[in-house]
C-alpha cells in the first residue's frame, strides 16, 4: 500500500485546494500556492524516506520500480519549481501586471492534477491505466496552455495543443487497440511476452501509430509542429512547466512504450531512431537561431534538446536508460532555470524579446549569471552538468557504432552554443541603453533559481547521481520481461 | 428462398409510400406561399434564423451532463460484478462518486447550476 | 443480395474494416475542415473509431476477461473528457477573436 501514498497526497492537495479555492476570498487565496508546495514537499519527503523501489498493487496494475522511482521525483521537483514560479504571476506581485492570469485555486489543482497523471504514467502496467494516466497528464496542459481569458494567443496555443494533443491520443489509442487484437491482452507483460517474433503488417501498424504518438509527446520532428506555438502562446509559468512535465512524462511513455512493449524490437530500430534524431536536433537548432520571442526560442531550444534524449535509445539499455535519466535530470534543472528567469523578467519589464535582455548584467547581475549558467549547461558547456549528460548520451551512440550521427550531434551542440550565446551576448556584451530601469526582486523566483543552479553547476562533477540512477537503472531492467 | 417475401414487402412498402405521394400530387391544390412556408403552420411564429448564436448557458449545462452522463456510464461494469467485489468494491464506486460530487459542489459554487 | 447477408454475418474483417472507415473518415476530417469544432468532431469520430477496434477484437477473442470492453469505456470517457476541454478552449477563443476558424489562428509567427 505504501507506493502509491505520494500520489494520493498529491491528489488529495489538489482537491483539498479546489474546494479551498470555493470558500476563500481574494486575500486569503495567496495561501493556496503554499499550500501546494506543502503537499508536493511532503510527497517529495514520503517519497524519498518511505517508499520502497518495488511493489506492486491493484493485482500488478500498479507498481513501483527504480526507474519509475526517479522518474516521480522528476516530476515532483518540476511541478513544486514550477509553482514556485508562477506565485508571482498569479498573485499580482509582478510590476507589469499579466492580465486575465485568475482562478489561483484552478490553477494549482489542475497543475497537480497533471502532476499525478504523470506519476501513474510510470507505474501502469495495463493498456488500460497507460492510455488514462496519459490523458491525465496532458489534458490538464491544454487547460493551462488557454489559461488567459483575455489573450487571443493563449487561446490559440490551447486550441492547437488541444486538436493536436487529441490527434495523438487518437494515434496512441488505435495503435493500442491493434496490439490488444493481437495479443488479447491489456497487461504490458503479456503483450510483450505475445509480440516477441511478431512481425506481421498489423504489429508495424500499431508500432508507427504508438510511436508517433510517443513523437508527439517527445516533439520528435515531424510531430513537434504544436510546441513552438503552444510554448509561444501559454502564460509563461506554464510553458516553463510544458517545457520539462510534458518533456519527462513523453520520456516516461516511450520508456514504457520502448521497453515494455517494443523491447523484442527496439534493436531493430536503431537506423530510425538515428535519422529521426539527427532530424529533430537539426531541425530544432537551425529554427531555433532565427528566432526573437524568447518563449518560441526556447520552444526549438527544446526540440533540439528532445533530439539529444534519443540517442539514448541507440545502444544497450543498461548504459542508455541511466545516460537519458540523468540527462532528464540535468535538462529538467537547467530548462526551469533558463525559465526562472525569463518568468522574472517579464514579470518586471513586461518584455519578452531576447534583444530585450540587453544589459541584464548591469541591472541584476545575480540573475544575469543564473541564466547564463543555465543556458551553457543546455549548450553543453564543460564543467557544467550539461555537458556530462551529452557525453553520456553521445558516447552511447558512438559505442553503438553511429560515428555519422555523433558527428551531427556534435555539430548540432556547436550550432546551438552560438544561438545560447546570442542571449549571453545581450545580457552582457552589448552596448547598455541607459533608460533601463533596475528591475526588482522576487523571493520566490530568487530562490528557485538558486535551489536550480547549485544542481546544475555541480551534478556533473558529483559522480554520486549518477552512479544512483545507473544502480536504480540496472535493478529496472532487471524487472523487465525477457521477450 | 423464404426471403423473397422480405423483398416483397420492401417493394410494397415503397410502392405504397411513393404512390401516396404521387397521388397527393396528382389530386392535391397546388398553391405555395404564405403561412404554408413557415416551418409549423400553427404554432409559434418562428422569430429569425435557426442558426443563431444559443446563451453559452446551453453549454454549460450540456458539458455537465456530458461529464456525468459519461461517469454513470462508468458504473455499468461495476454493477456487473457488485456481487464478488462486496464491501471494498462499494468503498472504492464511493470514492468515485465522491470525487464527482466535488465537481458538483465546484460547479454549483462557481453558479453554473443556475440559469441566467 | 438479402439472402447474401442474411447467411453471412460480418466476421473481424468486415468489423475491422468498418474501424478503419471510421478512422480514415475521421483523419480526413481533421485534415481537410478548418472550422475548429468540426476538427474537434472529427477526431472524436477517430477516437470513437479506436473504441470501436477495442470491442470488435474483444467480442472475437478467445479468452472471456472482456478487457476490450473496459477499455472501450476508458476510451469512451476521456474522448468525453477531451471534448469537454476543447469545446470550453474554442468557446474562449471565440468570445476573444469571433471566430473559430483555424485557418486565422496565426498570429504567432517564428
Amino acid at each position: 500500500m505504501s507506493i502509491i501514498i505520494p500520489e494520493i497526497i498529491v491528489l488529495a492537495t489538489a482537491f483539498a485546494i479546489l474546494i479551498a479555492d470555493l470558500f476563500m476570498n481574494e486575500r486569503t487565496r495567496v495561501y493556496l500556492a503554499p499550500a501546494a508546495v506543502a503537499g508536493l514537499l511532503l510527497a517529495l519527503a514520503v517519497m524519498v524516506v518511505h517508499t520502497p523501489a518495488s511493489g506492486a498493487l491493484i493485482g500488478g496494475r500498479f507498481t513501483m520500480d527504480a526507474a519509475g522511482w526517479w522518474f516521480k521525483i522528476l516530476f515532483m521537483i518540476s511541478a513544486l519549481i514550477a509553482v514556485l514560479l508562477s506565485m508571482d504571476t498569479l498573485d499580482g506581485r509582478a510590476r507589469v501586471r499579466v492580465r486575465g492570469m485568475g482562478f489561483r485555486g484552478e490553477y494549482y489543482s489542475i497543475l497537480l492534477f497533471s502532476v499525478v497523471g504523470m506519476m501513474f504514467l510510470v507505474s501502469a502496467r495495463d493498456l488500460a491505466t497507460l492510455f488514462v494516466s496519459l490523458e491525465l497528464a496532458t489534458l490538464p496542459l491544454f487547460v493551462l496552455a488557454a489559461w488567459r481569458r483575455d489573450d487571443p494567443k493563449s487561446g490559440e496555443a490551447g486550441l492547437k495543443y488541444v486538436v493536436l494533443g487529441a490527434l495523438a491520443s487518437a494515434f496512441i489509442v488505435y495503435g493500442f487497440g491493434i496490439l490488444y487484437g493481437l495479443t488479447q491482452s491489456t497487461d504490458l507483460e503479456t503483450i510483450a511476452q505475445r509480440l516477441a517474433g511478431e512481425r506481421a503488417p498489423a504489429f508495424w501498424l500499431a508500432a508507427a501509430l504508438v510511436l508517433a504518438g510517443a513523437g508527439f509527446k517527445l516533439t520528435i520532428v515531424p510531430f513537434h509542429m504544436w510546441a513552438a506555438d503552444v510554448y509561444q502562446g501559454a502564460p509563461t509559468p506554464v510553458t516553463a512547466y510544458l517545457s520539462v512535465g510534458s518533456k519527462a512524462a513523453g520520456l516516461a511513455f516511450a520508456f514504457q512504450v520502448f521497453y515494455r512493449i517494443f523491447g523484442d524490437a527496439l534493436p531493430h530500430w536503431d537506423m530510425l531512431i538515428a535519422i529521426f534524431a539527427a532530424l529533430t536536433m537539426t531541425l530544432g537548432n537551425l529554427v531555433a537561431i532565427v528566432q526573437h520571442d524568447i518563449k518560441r526560442f526556447m520552444a526549438f531550444s527544446a526540440i533540439s534538446q528532445a533530439g539529444y534524449f534519443l540517442l539514448g535509445f541507440l545502444g544497450a539499455a543498461e548504459e542508455g536508460v541511466p545516460a537519458m535519466l540523468f540527462y532528464l535530470l540535468v535538462y529538467i534543472f537547467s530548462n526551469l532555470a533558463v525559465f526562472a528567469c525569463i518568468i522574472w523578467f517579464e514579470n518586471e519589464t513586461g518584455k519578452g524579446q531576447i534583444e530585450d535582455y540587453r544589459g541584464l548584467s548591469l541591472s541584476n547581475p545575480l540573475m544575469a549569471l543564473g541564466m547564463t549558467l543555465a543556458l551553457f549547461s543546455l549548450a553543453g558547456i564543460p564543467p557544467l552538468s550539461g555537458f556530462v549528460g551529452k557525453f553520456f548520451l553521445f558516447s552511447i551512440a558512438s559505442k553503438a557504432g553511429f560515428h555519422g550521427l555523433v558527428a551531427v550531434a556534435a555539430v548540432n551542440s556547436t550550432i546551438s552554443l552560438y544561438y545560447y550565446l546570442r542571449v549571453v551576448r545581450q545580457m552582457y556584451i552589448e552596448p547598455v541603453d541607459e533608460r533601463v530601469p533596475a528591475p526588482g526582486s522576487s523571493v520566490s523566483i530568487g530562490l528557485s533559481l538558486a535551489l536550480l543552479s547549485v544542481p546544475v553547476a555541480i551534478l556533473g562533477i558529483l559522480p554520486t547521481v549518477y552512479e544512483g540512477i545507473h544502480a536504480a537503472t540496472i535493478a529496472w531492467l532487471a524487472s523487465m520481461p525477457q521477450g | 428462398m423464404e426471403y423473397i417475401f422480405v423483398l416483397a414487402m420492401v417493394g410494397l412498402a415503397a410502392a405504397m409510400v411513393g404512390g401516396g405521394l404521387f397521388f397527393s400530387r396528382l389530386v392535391a391544390p397546388h398553391n405555395p406561399g404564405g403561412n404554408k412556408s413557415v416551418p409549423y403552420e400553427c404554432g409559434e411564429q418562428p422569430i429569425g434564423q435557426a442558426w443563431i448564436q444559443f446563451n453559452v448557458g446551453y453549454y454549460l449545462f450540456g458539458l455537465l451532463f456530458l461529464v456525468f452522463d459519461v461517469e454513470a456510464a462508468l458504473m455499468y461494469p461495476w454493477a456487473v460484478v457488485f456481487r464478488s467485489t462486496g464491501l471494498p468494491g462499494l468503498i472504492e464506486m464511493l470514492i468515485f462518486v465522491l470525487v464527482l460530487v466535488i465537481g458538483l459542489i465546484y460547479a454549483w459554487r462557481k453558479g453554473v447550476l443556475e440559469w441566467v | 443480395m438479402i439472402e447474401l447477408l442474411a447467411r453471412h454475418s460480418p466476421g473481424l474483417p468486415e468489423w475491422l474494416t468498418l474501424c478503419v472507415v471510421l478512422y480514415s473518415i475521421g483523419l480526413y476530417g481533421l485534415l481537410t475542415r478548418r472550422n475548429a469544432i468540426a476538427m474537434l468532431m472529427a477526431v472524436e469520430i477517430m477516437l470513437n473509431a479506436a473504441a470501436l477496434n477495442f470491442v470488435v477484437f474483444d467480442r472475437f477473442s478467445t479468452n472471456q476477461q472482456a478487457d476490450g470492453q473496459v477499455m472501450a469505456l476508458f476510451v469512451i470517457v476521456m474522448a468525453a473528457a477531451e471534448i469537454v476541454v476543447g469545446m470550453a478552449i474554442v468557446v474562449a477563443l471565440y468570445r476573444m477573436r469571433g471566430t473559430v476558424d483555424i485557418n486565422q489562428m496565426n498570429s504567432m509567427r517564428g
